[in-house]
């Protein structure tokens, strides 16, 4: 039997985990770096909108 | 605006509706979103702008309406700007309406203190919103408005998805505010929050997973590098310890041992320790007479190096070795690896095969026939002198490893064989012969030899070819053939070749009617010349004639030796029959033409028989012998002639088949008689001679003469037998007569006929006779005619030179009839004439014939040659005779030919007186 076999699966299994988590990681940093676009996005957006209509019911 | 409007009717609450639509449409800007302006004193609309449209609106009363009396009222409450909607319009459609109370002012006062009512602007919800960008399809969010009647963020909503109200919906709120009240607007992007694509996502995580399946793969791809190298390891530890061959790993610059597996240690002797870091040159022996600085300097220039030497084992001992030696980089600096075999086992095999192969050179040396043995692809492995020898021109050619084809095409080249076939063609059929061997094969080369080669595979394919030498056989078979098919003598085909070609002709002639001709050509007397003149001058006349029927004839026709002076012509291609005869008499006059031959003129003719296919027969021996028959029918009339076959030849021929059986029989049998006729000595009147002349009583035909028998007698050779017995029994009578009554003078007179001198009739054979009978040879006669020594007189003068030495009287019979010529007689050894019985017989009437008679008589004298007168019938022509001074005579008057026993009583018992004699009493 291969001595070196638990070695190997052991860093095997490390190597899935620490890919995994640093995948997940990259994900979530990556959706949150959209909704902040999408917030200031709509922040701006709004706040185009307001400027608009309170100058059409201003007249 | 609005507010505008509200001080100016504040100031003219009388304002007509001109002024309202002027002031309006003056006040509102350009851009604006209000659509509609409307004013109600008293709260009841009497000015709206514009009409069109609105008409229905005039007369409105705000008080009445439950839906906008709220608002209006709010609006007087407040004196201020009230926001109403969105909701329903009474013109129809959607809007916001803002409405303001309009107080008239006093001037007096100055202030404004009486309400007038109320002036409105209508603002479309539509309009509003698509003017804000609420409708715009750029607008990436959905967006919800609350706060109806502009009530604030706590109002109903009035636009958009109230979900965007909820809690949980994590929209974005922002206030509106304008006077006197508020919206409030809520908003999140389109979809709601989050990525709106899952690419990247998906790609993050293939990313991720690649990269962990990448660094997954790489640890199983280590691993399994890790375990391989660890077989490797194992293996080539298995390899280095297991191998057969002893292993030195040593420096390769000072040559020390780093390394040895088991199998050196056992190979030299030593232990690994012992052999460790000493150099291997130290067990290298002298003896081996290995030049190691060059191993070393190959090694350093090829890299590796195979070489036979002898290590010298720890005990002492030698042992020879086969070292494969390679040169290899290390980082450590090159090494050499060594595998040693011991190879002695080899070495005695090779000695073996070597001395196997010396015994099978020796033994394939020592055979007479050439020996080359050819691998499977065709190139030559082993081959003996023999080989060589039999085409010494190859001998540049001839080595081993010279391909077949090579061999072939130098053979070829050099024009070593003669073939039919171009020069690929016969390679070509020689290469795939090599391949395939079925048989031998004959190959005559250009000098003449004839090669034999067998060629034989071996189960690993090689071939073994067998090349001899079989001129000489090939030449004594040809000999034989030859022998078998032709004559020697002439070189003409034999009878069995003619044969052959006669039937194969009459096959064709059968098909095609094809005229052929068959000559029968027979010599004249060549036995005589053979005899005479010996048997060298007789081959040359044979050769001779043979060469002049050859070049006689045409190409097309045969000729072959039958047997003895016998030859026959095949004419193969004959137009009409009359052709043969055209061909005969031209070869008659060709073989008439004399002949010299060593020195003698020879004179030569033939007789010629001719017979016709298919005209006579088809068949072949038929046809012969029709020939045959012709031929004798020639030769019948002297010779020198030609005859075709006729039909009654076959009545003939079978006359004479019947003849010549019964011929044979009548001496045994006894049926053969001898009748003697007289001749008289016509000084003395005394019997001087009898004529012996045969006589044959058939048993079925009844008494037969000479002139029907003796020509048979002569066409089947019986002749020489009837003939030896003629002169037996006649000398052997005159015997018994003289011992009856002593006539001691009575010669007899036999006739021999000119095939007896073809035969076996000589001077030996005559004196054999006569001493048998105890006959003197001086009494004995022998008459010749004048045609057997014409043309063949040197051969028969011999003879009859000898007999007359003998003292045999030699006499021309039937003299005159011939050539009768003086010089004959001058020539030959003749001592008596015998004048023909024609001329005697009108020598009374016929002076010429007297004159012819007595000028023979006078010329026979002056040679001194006896005369005899034959046919004498009467008493004048005897006188005449006498006259003549001929010395004896011969004929009826004389007496007949008669029986022995008859003759002795009329003619030799003492008593007896002949007609003649009482004639010549008479006379006297």
């Amino acid at each position: 039997m291969d001595k070196s076999a638990p070695n190997t699966w052991i860093v095997a299994l490390l190597i899935v985990l620490a890919v995994g988590a640093s995948t997940f990681a990259a994900e979530n940093r990556w959706r949150e770096q959209q909704r902040d676009a999408q917030q200031e996005s709509v922040v701006r957006a709004v706040g185009t909108l307001r400027a608009r209509l309170e100058g059409l019911l201003g007249q | 605006m609005l507010k505008g409007l509200a001080t100016h009717i504040g100031l003219n609450p009388d304002i007509s509706e001109q002024q309202f639509s002027r002031f309006v449409e003056d006040s509102l800007p350009q851009n604006s979103v209000v659509s509609i302006v409307a004013a109600a004193p008293n709260l009841i609309v009497k000015h709206i702008y514009p009409l069109e449209g609105n008409e229905s609106v005039l007369g409105l009363n705000y008080r009445a309406r439950n839906d906008q009396r709220h608002a209006a009222m709010l609006a007087i409450e407040r004196k201020d700007v009230v926001l109403a909607g969105p909701l329903p319009l009474v013109q129809g459609g959607v809007g916001f309406v803002a409405r303001v109370p309009v107080f008239m002012f006093d001037d007096s006062s100055q202030e404004t203190t009486k309400l007038w009512g109320l002036v409105a602007a209508v603002i479309l919800t539509d309009t509003l919103y698509k003017e804000a960008g609420l409708l715009s399809d750029e607008l990436e969010m959905e967006v919800a408005l609350r706060g109806l009647d502009a009530s604030g963020p706590d109002g109903p909503i009035f636009f958009g998805d109230e979900a965007l109200f909820s809690t949980d919906s994590g929209a974005v709120y922002v206030p509106i505010d304008f006077a006197r009240g508020a919206w409030q607007i809520a908003a999140q992007p389109i979809g709601g929050w989050g990525p709106k694509s899952l690419i990247v996502i998906w790609t993050i995580r293939f990313v991720g997973a690649s990269i962990a399946g990448g660094l997954l793969l790489v640890l199983w791809a280590k691993r399994r590098f890790a375990k391989k190298t660890e077989i490797a390891e194992q293996n080539f530890k298995d390899l280095f310890e297991l191998n057969n061959d002893a292993i030195f790993i040593t420096n390769a610059e000072s040559l020390e041992i780093l390394d040895v597996n088991q199998r050196a240690e056992r190979h030299v002797g030593y232990d690994r320790s012992e052999l460790l870091g000493r150099r291997i040159t130290e067990i290298y022996t002298r003896e081996s007479e290995l030049d190691l600085d060059q191993v070393v300097k190959t090694l350093a220039e090829q890299g590796h190096i195979v070489f036979e030497t002898l290590h010298r084992r720890k005990d002492g001992e030698l042992v020879p070795v086969e070292v494969s030696s390679r040169r290899l980089t290390r980082p450590s600096g090159d090494i050499l690896i060594s595998a040693v075999r011991n190879i002695s086992d080899r070495k005695a095999v090779e000695a073996a095969l070597r001395k196997s192969r010396q015994d099978l050179v020796s033994a394939i040396e020592s055979i007479n026939e050439g020996f080359a043995l050819w691998d499977p692809s065709g190139h030559l492995q082993l081959f003996n002198q023999r080989y060589f020898d039999l085409a010494p021109e190859l001998q540049d050619i001839i080595k081993v490893g010279v391909s077949f084809r090579e061999m072939l095409i130098a053979t070829y080249g050099q024009g070593l064989i003669t073939t039919d076939f171009d020069h690929d063609e016969w390679i070509e059929m020689r290469l795939e012969d090599h391949k395939r061997p079925t048989g031998p094969y004959e190959f005559r080369t250009a000098d003449g030899r004839y090669i034999k080669i067998s060629e034989y595979l071996t189960p690993d394919g090689s071939c073994v070819g067998v090349y001899e030498d079989i001129t000489d056989l090939k030449r004594a078979t040809e000999h034989v053939h030859y022998r078998a098919y032709f004559d020697v003598l002439t070189g003409l085909p034999n009878r069995e070749n003619f044969l052959g070609k006669l039937t194969e002709t009459l096959a064709v002639t059968k098909r095609s009617g094809q005229i052929v001709g068959l000559l029968f050509v027979d010599l004249d007397r060549f036995k005589s010349t053979n005899d005479s003149l010996g048997h060298a001058v007789g081959d040359a006349l044979l050769r001779e004639v043979a060469l002049r029927l050859r070049v006689s004839v045409r190409e097309t026709d045969f000729v072959a030796r039958f047997a003895g002076d016998e030859f026959v012509v095949l004419l193969r291609y004959v137009d009409q029959p009359i052709n043969a005869a055209n061909i005969a008499e031209n070869l008659l006059a060709k073989l008439n033409t004399p002949y010299v031959l060593d020195g003698h003129d020879v004179y030569g003719s033939a007789s010629i028989g001719i017979a016709i296919a298919p005209n006579d027969t088809v068949e072949a021996e038929t046809l012969l012998k029709y020939a045959d028959l012709a031929m004798y029918q020639a030769k019948a009339v002297g010779g020198n002639a030609f005859r075709f076959f006729t039909a009654n030849m076959t009545q003939r021929a079978q006359r004479f088949v019947a003849i010549e059986k019964d011929l044979r029989q009548s001496i045994t049998e006894n049926q053969c008689q001898l009748h003697y006729q007289p001749a008289f000595d016509l000084k003395t009147n005394l019997v001087c001679s009898a004529e012996a002349l045969v006589r044959w009583q058939h048993p079925e035909l009844g008494l037969m003469l000479p002139d029907e028998f003796i020509p048979i007698a002569e066409e089947t050779g019986f002749i020489n037998e009837l003939g030896r017995w003629v002169i037996g029994e006649a000398t052997q009578q005159s015997v018994n007569w003289r011992s009856v009554n002593n006539q001691t003078a009575l010669k007899i007179a036999v006739n021999v006929s000119s095939r007896q001198f073809w035969g076996d009739f000589d001077t030996g054979f005559v004196r054999g006779l006569i001493a048998q009978a105890n006959f003197p040879a001086n009494r004995l006669i022998i008459e010749i005619t004048e045609s057997l020594v014409i043309g063949e007189e040197h051969g028969i003068i011999h003879v009859l030179e000898e007999l007359r030495d003998l003292g045999v009287e030699i006499c021309i019979d039937d003299f005159g009839t011939g050539y009768s010529a003086i010089s004959y007689l001058k020539r030959l050894p003749v001592t008596m004439l015998k004048i023909d019985k024609s001329f005697v017989a009108d020598i009374e009437r016929s002076l010429d014939d007297a004159l012819l008679v007595e000028s023979i008589v006078a010329m026979a004298k002056a040679l001194r040659v006896k005369v005899v007168a034959e046919g004498i019938e009467t008493e004048a022509q005897r006188d005449m005779i006498i006259g003549m001074g001929c010395d004896f005579g011969q004929g009826l008057l004389f007496g007949e030919p008669i029986a022995s026993a008859e003759f002795r009583m009329r003619f030799l018992e003492p008593n007896v007186v002949h007609l003649h004699d009482r004639f010549r009493e008479e006379k006297s």
